[in-house]
């Protein structure tokens, strides 16, 4: 490739804007892997440096009817809402959605499954998600002789 | 016929939660997704014949997190019905179970008497 030496600047200029660029949308494709489609339930995912943590929108379901699985860096969300039992009533609107529902994506780091912590309230399930031991960043000491 | 008629809520920055309304001859049934609310945090009130149902989640964005990936926000619920029965307000009930609301709206039941006939 021949450079036109009077466009070198400028072209230095657009690599650098291209290597920013770049650098931005790896930041923002932590989550963008084609594993994750939005859905029901509705969900948020929040990270930092060691865990991940997943906040799903479940109303009227009791932690029986949730079920969750981990493997490597996998996740499963699973929820079988009970219908609602009014018999002899007509339904003169429905807008709830009470079929059962499943979720999963990928992380890009392998769960350590033993420290899985899931909190249901009112209706807003807390999951932390947090990374195996040999996945987290170490620092590493510089001794000086 | 339904009972109830669904009432414009112009307050701003309020999300409309998801209804279903059971109906039957002497009540009616309201269900409403309320998710992060809780009993303290649930209104229900009459303003004549409008039903107004309002909650505050108290769910709050984990702390010491960036967030990376959003669907929802959380915010305050509003959901108004014109109630075109009349409800008997002192046996109207409300219960929230897992962010879930249930409002059972009796109807009045109007008066009625037997009148005994007698012979003389």
């Amino acid at each position: 490739m021949f450079l036109n030496i009077y466009n070198r600047n400028q072209t230095r200029n657009n690599l650098w804007a291209d290597l920013d660029k770049l650098q931005e949308e790896l930041a923002n494709s932590f989550f963008k892997p084609s594993s994750l489609f939005e859905g029901t339930p509705s969900i948020n995912l929040y990270q930092n440096e060691d865990e991940v943590v997943v906040t799903a929108l479940v109303p009227g379901l009791d932690a029986e009817s949730i079920e969750m699985n981990v493997v490597d860096n996998h996740f499963l969300l699973k929820g079988n809402p009970k219908k609602e039992q009014n018999e002899g009533y007509t339904l003169a609107r429905e807008e709830i959605n009470t079929s059962e529902f499943m979720r999963s994506f990928d992380l890009p780091f392998k769960i350590n499954s033993e420290r899985v912590e899931a909190n249901l309230k009112n209706g807003v399930l807390v999951v932390k998600l947090p990374k195996r031991e040999e996945e987290k960043a170490k620092k590493i000491t510089v001794k000086s002789e | 016929m339904n009972t109830t008629t669904e009432l414009n809520t112009k307050e701003k920055e309020s999300f409309s939660p998801p209804v279903n309304i059971y109906e039957q001859a002497s009540e009616a049934i309201l269900v409403v997704d309320l998710p992060g609310v809780d009993e303290k945090e649930v209104d229900v009130s009459f303003e004549k014949d409008t039903l107004i149902i309002k909650g505050n989640p108290t769910y709050s964005v984990p702390e010491g997190y960036k967030i990376v990936h959003k669907e929802f926000l959380l915010g305050q619920y509003v959901r108004k019905f014109s109630v075109n029965k009349p409800i008997d307000l002192e046996k109207v009930s409300a219960v929230i179970k897992n962010g879930r609301l249930t409002l059972k709206l009796p109807y009045t039941i109007p008066n009625s008497k037997k009148i005994e006939v007698k012979t003389v």
